[in-house]
């Protein structure tokens, strides 16, 4: 056995590093999708949107896990795909004048760098916003509903969507996400190596209808308290 | 021979050396039949420049049949010309109008250095097949043939990957210069078949490492490459290389 072959060498290869990013991935995937679970309860009114934020802080340690789990995935993921984007802008670095994109993929593929970075952005305002903000004070108390007292997590979040920036911020940072997901799952299983050929269509039609999902679903939460808001008078239903 | 011709006008990638600075240098081609190959309109562009007394456009080219893997250039962004499935040798001038501008660019890649004008240096294909695409174990004499028994599916795809010329537009076409498609193509051709078998897990890791020692870029899934594959191989093999290299990563051998 040549040092070639030694444990390191092997882990240190493009295809770890590619693996690494897509089951980081996949990982911020499943999160994404229980957290779009959750954050649905909005449209079931103060009691269980709050109740399911108390359920989660009542987890503990295990919320606790959880968090420094993403934490972790979350780094890895930007870390390793940082890496790979350095080494594929060095293996390229004379540009052609002439550029034709022929491959399957479009859009998103080509912006995931893009995308990547407006999520990452998001993910800090977002922390911001809600994560670390006072759930019990003033910013959560809507007015003309529950007799002017705290609703909570679901007033903070409530409040938040009256300004128009910030909705606009929330459903583009969700396109986003939309956007990534369908260029990432697509592709992920080409990286872990168990996609055949006749089974890609199908796995990019998933992609793109899970990422249609996402932004969706992501998306009305803002634009539903925007227009209850300023359309229909304000209070929660 | 009265048929009609054709005049374009050529901008072609013009480098003396690998390290010089290239530069666009813009040519017309008069008169030139439509059935002609690519590569013939620019032996012909290259004849008028010799009259001329200028430098010949230096461009790689042996077969002239879509076989070899030697010929390739990016005609208006695209690996091989306008043609899908198609080397530049099996590109004919009536595939462009007349009056067209054509870009010619070489193969671009930090692992594929430019040797003179169109001419880039492949080597380091060579040198990933070196590391690990052959077979070193003895397999006897030709056994009988329903002695070894290999699935159709295998066989096919054997076949499939085999198919790959080593042309380099894989790389050339993919934003990160990746050499994904022509390993992966060279690693399951062998890896499908029982003579290939024996060395697999050996063969998947020692390609890869050179492939990432060449300075390629990694695979992001553009499919640009499988686009640009004059012999048309599938992204699906990239797919199987890295499950090759992740059962290599756990095997014992």
């Amino acid at each position: 056995m040549s040092d070639e072959f030694s444990l390191r060498n092997r882990l240190s290869s493009t295809v770890v590093k590619e693996l690494t990013v897509g089951l980081t991935g996949l990982m911020l995937v499943l999160f994404v999708g229980a957290h779009l679970a959750g954050n649905i309860l909005i449209y079931a009114g103060p009691a269980s949107y709050n109740a399911y934020a108390a359920k989660l802080q009542a987890m503990g340690p295990l919320l606790w896990f959880m968090r420094l789990g993403l934490l972790a995935a979350f780094v890895t993921h930007i870390g390793m795909a940082i890496n790979l984007d350095i080494v594929n802008r060095q293996a390229r670095a004379n540009r052609y004048a002439v550029n034709t994109y022929l491959g399957r993929k479009t859009v998103a593929t080509r912006t995931m760098l893009a995308s990547g970075i407006i999520i990452f952005l998001f993910v800090l305002v977002h922390l911001y916003d809600f994560a670390l903000s006072d759930k019990t004070g003033p910013a959560s108390i809507v007015p003309g509903a529950n007799n002017n007292q705290s609703l909570g997590l679901f007033g903070l979040v409530w409040n938040s969507f009256r300004d128009p920036v910030r909705v606009l911020f929330y459903v583009t940072a969700s396109c986003a996400v939309g956007f990534h997901l369908s260029h990432a799952v697509a592709s992920v299983w080409v990286t872990v190596g168990v996609l055949r050929d006749e089974d890609t269509p199908v796995a990019d039609l998933v992609a793109r209808l899970l990422g249609l999902a996402v932004a969706v679903g992501f998306s009305s939460i803002p634009i539903y308290v925007f227009v209850q808001i300023h359309f229909f008078g304000g209070g929660p239903t | 021979m009265s048929e009609k011709t054709m005049n374009l006008t050529l901008k072609v990638w013009r480098q003396e050396g690998p390290h010089v600075k290239g530069r666009f240098e813009t040519y017309a081609a008069e008169n030139i039949s439509p059935d002609m190959s690519f590569l013939e309109m620019l032996d012909v562009v290259n004849t008028r420049l010799e009259q001329a007394g200028e430098e010949p456009i230096a461009f790689d080219s042996d077969c002239r049949e879509g076989i070899c893997g030697t010929c390739g250039a990016v005609v208006n962004g695209r690996a091989h010309g306008p043609l899908s499935a198609t080397t530049l040798c099996q590109v004919h001038m009536r595939h462009f109008n007349d009056g067209d501008t054509i870009v010619i660019e070489p193969f671009r890649a930090e692992a594929f250095p430019i040797v003179k004008d169109l001419v880039v240096d492949r080597s380091a294909l060579d040198r990933i097949i070196s590391a690990g695409g052959y077979i070193s174990v003895r397999t006897g004499e030709a056994p009988e043939a329903h002695a070894v028994p290999v699935s159709k599916r295998a066989a096919e795809e054997a076949m499939d990957a085999a198919a790959c010329i080593g042309c380099g537009a894989c790389v050339a076409a993919c934003p990160n210069a990746s050499a994904s498609l022509f390993t992966a193509a060279k690693i399951i051709q062998l890896a499908k078949l029982p003579q290939g078998n024996i060395e697999r897990r050996r063969r998947a890791i020692a390609m890869i490492q050179q492939m990432d020692k060449e300075g390629f870029g990694s695979c992001s899934k553009h499919y640009q490459c499988e686009a640009a594959c004059p012999k048309g191989i599938k992204v699906s093999f990239i797919t199987a290389m890295k499950s090759e290299y992740f059962k290599a990563l756990v095997s014992k051998d």
